[in-house]
């Protein structure tokens, strides 16, 4: 028998205690946990250890990479600056972080990497002081989208060279490329010659003259000054011959050049200058905007027949659908997938990958190219060596008829044949005009600079004053020649149509109105016969901005990303192996790298795809009856 | 095998032990007896580890339960009250998972799962899902699963209720099989079950131990629950005045009257129903002129003990649902 | 059958393995798993194949890219959705049922239980990215797929499923409510893997790489780029031991309740 009441005092406070203490314990523990967790965390987020699984490293410094860094000519530092961006750039940061102190340890302690902070005042002032533009983008504040700003780029600087400015890094287009675009900065930046890589830009970007505003290869042209800093101006005519310390050209969807235009190209290739001429039978642009766009002559024909390359007024096309490539196509706000044999893919066996420039290269795509064919009898007379860098497959086909090119169709019954895409003529050549007058042209006045706008920092990153082309003049050295042929030709409508880097403020277009003319034309010598090197590629869409890259443009992936690319990756390539920089050329590949797939015709993709919805789902609840049935018929 | 002391355990507002001490030695049955929140299953969830007690301790074989649950556990074989299962498993899944917790595996856990399957009648059944069994069944699976990592103490939490009286039974003649080499503790609310199988009762009420001891033991501990059934010519009135005198008579109570101008009376009686009272009783009844049909004497039944002890108890507290 | 001494103490191991054979039956005998799993390959194999919108998730055909990022791109809210429906029983209907008892009562502690049944979800959630594995060979049969991203990929997504399946079990463990335990779980599970990352790129909160760096997403984006990187695992590793923790003291902490 129990006398309750009398066992109680003095347990129940216990009681309470006990478990209060199991409470208490049981909150510090998990108040501990947490800390050492998020310590862990902090710890860890210091750490760059990681591993990298992409098949071509992506995120790992290839070794091109590290001998360009060993062979670094000078010490050279990155200013990166970084912030102010949307948080999810974090991630980007990360990358770009670890990839810089790689390369910072695989220099051996040529390349110093500093992080500006550009959260304070200090740090902004540097970054208006080196030039370093803002990086615009739309962000969400609370229920409204504004406009902000941030900094997302980084500034290459080697010895007391010109520093190169690699901007708006946070592009997604740029994440993949940056181990690529660092070392062509690098390699810009260090850069001892100034060798002044002319660009004429047949598409009129940015040209005062020809109707000014975009071009169609802007964005190339922004990533080639990306790579080559000043060295890179841009002419919209060669109305004017090439001044002599341009070395090499390209001339980009030439159109309708005149005799004189072409009369300047050969002189200067017969100087020993190097031209990288990407024809444009057949645009992407012209074609969207008026399906009715004619192939268009790019006015070279004539004397490339002189040379031995002829151009007909066909384009070639792919008759071999393994080739075909997608595009998209827009049916009201649906937008779909076609393919068809103009745009199509330039696979590695159709490639000269004995070439430097295009050793490695994986398959890119090609767009409404021009059908060339190699006259091989008139290169043998010339001594010269036409080598076939790129072609289609045998089962090409010339097509002619402009109907059946806008409806994408191949016409049947063509000859399949491989057509040449890419040429390289190298050899002597007899000038065309050898032992005739020289195309009618118009002597300049002799103040004028032949081709104003050579000044150095007329690029993308400084503006250039207006008014100030004329004083460097570095184009006619010997200003006092005569003229060669006195054909005082109707001064040319064109003017000077020189103008520097399409960043810079329209100049007035008062040049040409200058009234004297009396002055010879400072032609540089006329010559005759020279060595000349020419590289020919049949198509110029697949550098355009809508083809080429990520344009802001929000076209659909198959030409955003993927093939589309890889043209570029050809043009800066063969520039490069051009200009003798070979530093980029395997770099550019690695980046380049294409995942395009082989597209099934429409059946086997509804079969794919219904195969894919149905038959897991099916197999598993089938699994599942059978268990359940099992399961019941055992009770 | 299993000390208790000053037991106590409260939850929020409510305390559900209230400092229960017992001892129960090795290979002793016990009933643990009590009305319904009494603190039955409180107790046992305390000695299986499953309920942390808010104060005083209890013992297994030895180990604080609070120090090594785990080791105790090890040491317990518990049959949950309503008996939970998983009722998805098979009887053979459930098992061999039950083994797995307790550490045996390969051949030791199949021998054991063969052991328990043949001791609680289960074996042609094993292959079934345990959600199509009876109750009855259910209850076996519970304790198969309980004995089967032969456990020196089981603990049984209402084993028979819900079942059939067959059932019961057969539950009753297991739990007395199983007991004669275990240390068994089971609780009941049903009475018999405790005189059928147990050597020792403990009685709680609000969380109170109020009887503990053999039971002839907790009988004698219900004081006067001893009592005549008495039946006289006259009315329960008469009756009582009669009796007023005496000084071992508590309640007298009218039963249901067996013929016309009788009372049938129920006289509870303090301590024994022994004969000098009953003589006492008669020579009252003579004294009051009131005619005696009957007299018998009735030992105290438990239900009567557990009544009177349940009732009695102090209420500390509010009961627990 | 007399009592015998007690077998030699279980190993926390072998029982946590074992929790897991019986919760893989409990499960695999209830039409739930087949239908999440069949649920999901379809939900995913729509996704990838038909595309959401043009823009951010384009169909795999308009892409025409060997790649299977749109793929893994919808994981972190598709498990959102999908863990809490495997993790809402684990705890709660053990306590509903009462077999809580049962398992508490049997000697094995807490954390042994609970990385069993965290075990028994994941071995669930890899069924259910195995599920998908039929997309990606297409894809490689269709093209030169990079293999790298998608280990990546599926390892990033074992470590967002781990962590998301800790928070559930934690969440399951605190009530008895199935239904309730869903929608906290869901509720939490698009926080951490939607809402938080959308937030963050708020300009207006201070605190955006705080979110940044808590999104469950970020850091999975982070892996299915096909770089492993050791923050991001030991984010997701300590994320998922810390709630594996908190459940087990909570499993634990109810015998003072």
């Amino acid at each position: 028998m129990t006398t309750p009441s009398a066992t109680n005092p003095g347990a129940v406070p216990t009681a309470r205690a006990r478990s209060q203490s199991v409470a208490t314990l049981s909150l510090v523990a998990s108040g501990l946990f947490l800390l050492v967790v998020i310590l862990l965390n902090v710890v860890a987020s210091r750490t760059s250890a990681r591993m990298d699984l992409t098949e071509e490293g992506l995120y790992t410094l290839s070794p091109g990479t590290r001998t360009l860094l060993a062979q670094l000519p000078d010490p050279a530092t990155v200013r990166v600056f970084w912030g102010g961006l949307e948080a999810s750039s974090e991630l980007v940061r990360r990358k770009y972080a670890a990839l810089l102190s790689e390369m910072e340890e695989a220099s051996g302690g040529r390349l110093g990497v500093r992080w500006v902070d550009v959260g304070s005042d200090a740090g902004k002032d540097e970054a208006r002081d080196a030039g370093v533009q803002k990086y615009m983008f739309r962000q969400r504040v609370g229920d409204k989208v504004v406009n902000q700003e941030g900094y997302s780029a980084l500034v290459v600087q080697s010895g007391a060279r010109q520093p190169v400015h690699l901007e708006a890094l946070i592009d997604p287009s740029r994440e993949r490329q940056f181990e690529y675009l660092v070392a062509s900065a690098l390699v810009s930046a260090g850069r001892r010659s100034q060798k002044v890589l002319a660009v004429i830009d047949g598409s009129g970007g940015g040209n005062p003259m020809g109707g000014g505003g975009r071009g169609r290869f802007e964005a190339f042209k922004k990533d080639l000054r990306g790579e080559y800093g000043d060295i890179v101006q841009t002419w919209h005519s060669l109305a004017q011959p090439l001044a002599e310390n341009i070395e090499t050209l390209l001339l980009l969807a030439p159109a309708r050049l005149t005799e004189v235009e072409a009369y300047h190209l050969e002189q200067f290739l017969l100087r020993g200058g190097r031209v990288l001429a990407c024809l444009d039978p057949v645009n992407f642009i012209d074609y969207m905007q008026s399906p009715s766009g004619e192939a268009q002559a790019s006015g070279l024909e004539a004397w490339l027949e002189h040379v031995g390359v002829s151009v007909g007024t066909s384009v070639a096309a792919e008759s071999d659908a393994a080739m075909h490539l997608v595009y998209p196509v827009w049916t009201g706000s649906q937008v779909d997938v076609s393919k068809s044999g103009y745009w199509f893919k330039v696979s590695e066996e159709n490639l000269d990958t004995g070439h430097p420039a295009l050793a490695g290269m994986p398959p890119f795509a090609i767009y409404w190219p021009a059908a060339l064919s190699v006259d091989a009898a008139r290169q043998a007379a010339g001594g010269r060596k036409a080598t076939v860098l790129a072609s289609t497959t045998p089962s090409g086909v010339r097509v002619g008829e402009m109907d059946a090119i806008r409806r994408g169709e191949v016409s049947p019954g063509l000859t399949p044949e491989r057509i040449p895409l890419a040429l390289l003529v190298e050899g002597p050549l007899e000038s065309m005009w050898a032992g005739k007058p020289v195309p009618g042209e118009a002597p300049p006045p002799a103040d004028e600079p032949l081709l104003p706008g050579l000044v150095p920092g007329a690029g993308s990153s400084t503006p250039a004053p207006p008014a100030e082309p004329a004083p460097a003049a570095p184009a006619a050295p010997e200003q006092p020649a005569p003229p060669a042929p006195a054909e005082p030709a109707p001064a040319e409508p064109q003017g000077p149509k020189g103008e520097a880097g399409e960043d810079a403020p329209v100049a007035p277009p008062a040049a040409p109105a200058v009234p004297a003319p009396p002055a010879p034309p400072a032609g540089p010598q006329r010559l005759d016969r020279g060595t000349i090197r020419l590289v020919l590629l049949s198509d110029a869409d697949v550098l355009s901005d809508y083809l080429g890259q990520d344009n802001g443009l929000t076209l659909p992936p198959p030409f955003g990303r993927g093939l589309g690319t890889g043209g570029k990756v050809v043009g800066a390539n063969l520039l490069d192996w051009l200009m003798g920089d070979d530093a980029l050329l395997s770099l550019r590949t690695k980046a380049a790298k294409p995942r395009v797939i082989e597209r099934p015709d429409d059946g086997t993709r509804s079969l794919l795809q219904l195969l894919n919805l149905s038959v897991v789902p099916l197999l598993v609840g089938f699994t599942g009856l059978v268990v359940f049935l099992r399961r019941r018929s055992q009770g | 095998m299993i000390r208790v002391e000053n037991l106590q355990k409260s939850f929020v507002g409510v305390r559900a032990l209230d400092g229960v001490t017992f001892d129960i030695p090795q290979g002793q049955v016990v009933g643990l007896l009590g009305p319904n929140g009494a603190g039955k299953t409180t107790m046992m969830r305390i000695l299986t580890g499953f309920v942390a007690p808010t104060g005083g301790q209890a013992w297994v074989d030895g180990i604080d339960v609070q120090d090594d649950p785990v080791a105790c556990q090890r040491r317990i074989g518990y049959l949950p009250e309503g008996n939970p299962l998983y009722t998805d498993l098979r009887v053979r899944e459930a098992l061999a998972f039950a083994a797995e917790m307790q550490g045996l595996r390969g051949a030791a856990a199949r021998d054991a799962i063969r052991e328990a399957v043949e001791q609680v009648g289960l074996a042609d059944v094993v292959h079934r899902t345990i959600g199509t069994f009876s109750k009855g069944y259910r209850q076996r699976v519970g304790l198969a699963q309980a004995l089967l990592h032969r456990p020196p103490v089981l603990i049984l939490d209402e084993p028979t209720t819900g079942l059939d009286p067959n059932q019961q039974q057969d539950m009753r003649d297991l739990i007395r099989r199983l007991g004669r080499e275990r240390t068994v503790v089971l609780s009941t609310h049903i009475l018999p079950e405790v005189e059928a199988v147990c050597q020792r009762a403990l009685i709680i009420a609000k969380g109170r131990l109020v009887a503990d001891g053999t039971i002839d033991e907790v009988r004698a501990q219900g004081r006067g629950e001893a009592c005549a059934r008495i039946t006289v010519r006259g009315t329960l009135e008469q009756a009582r005045a009669a009796f007023a005198g005496l000084p071992f008579v508590g309640s007298v109570s009218a039963e249901a009257a067996p013929a016309p101008g009788l009372s049938a009376l129920r006289v509870a009686l303090a301590g024994h129903a022994d004969a000098d009272r009953l003589e006492a009783l008669a020579a009252a009844c003579h004294a009051a002129r009131l005619p005696l049909s009957r007299l018998e004497a009735h030992a105290a039944r438990l239900e009567d003990v557990f009544a009177v002890l349940t009732e009695q108890a102090p209420a500390a507290t509010e009961e627990v649902a | 059958m007399s009592p015998q001494p007690a077998p030699a103490r279980p190993g926390c191991g072998a029982q946590s393995l074992g929790v897991l054979r019986k919760e893989l039956r409990a499960t695999l005998v209830s039409p739930i798993p087949y239908i999440l799993v069949a649920l999901f390959a379809l939900a995913l194999s729509y996704v990838f194949f038909y595309g959401l919108d043009e823009r951010r998730n384009p169909s795999f055909w308009l892409l025409s890219t060997a790649s299977v990022n749109t793929l893994f791109g919808v994981i972190p809210v598709a498990f959102a959705v999908l863990v809490p429906a495997l993790t809402m029983r684990m705890w709660s209907e053990e306590m509903r049922a009462g077999t809580l008892e049962t398992l508490r009562t049997m000697p094995v502690s807490a954390g042994a239980l609970v990385l069993g049944k965290f075990l028994a979800c994941w071995v669930l959630l890899a069924a259910c990215l195995l599920a998908t594995l039929p997309i990606v060979l297409t894809v490689d049969g269709l093209g030169d797929l990079d293999w790298g991203p998608v280990w990546g990929g599926y390892l990033g997504a074992m470590f967002l499923g781990g962590a998301l399946v800790a928070l559930g079990l934690w969440i399951s463990g605190l009530t008895r409510h199935q239904v309730v335990a869903f929608l906290v779980t869901l509720f939490a599970g698009l926080v951490l893997c939607q809402l938080l990352t959308s937030m963050a790129s708020d300009a207006n909160s201070g605190l955006g790489p705080v979110f940044h760096a808590i999104a469950l997403d970020a850091r999975y984006d982070a892996l299915g780029r096909g770089v492993l990187e050791v923050r991001d695992l030991a984010y997701f590793a300590s994320f998922t031991a810390f709630f594996l923790y908190l459940n087990a003291e909570s499993i634990d902490s109810r015998r003072y309740a």
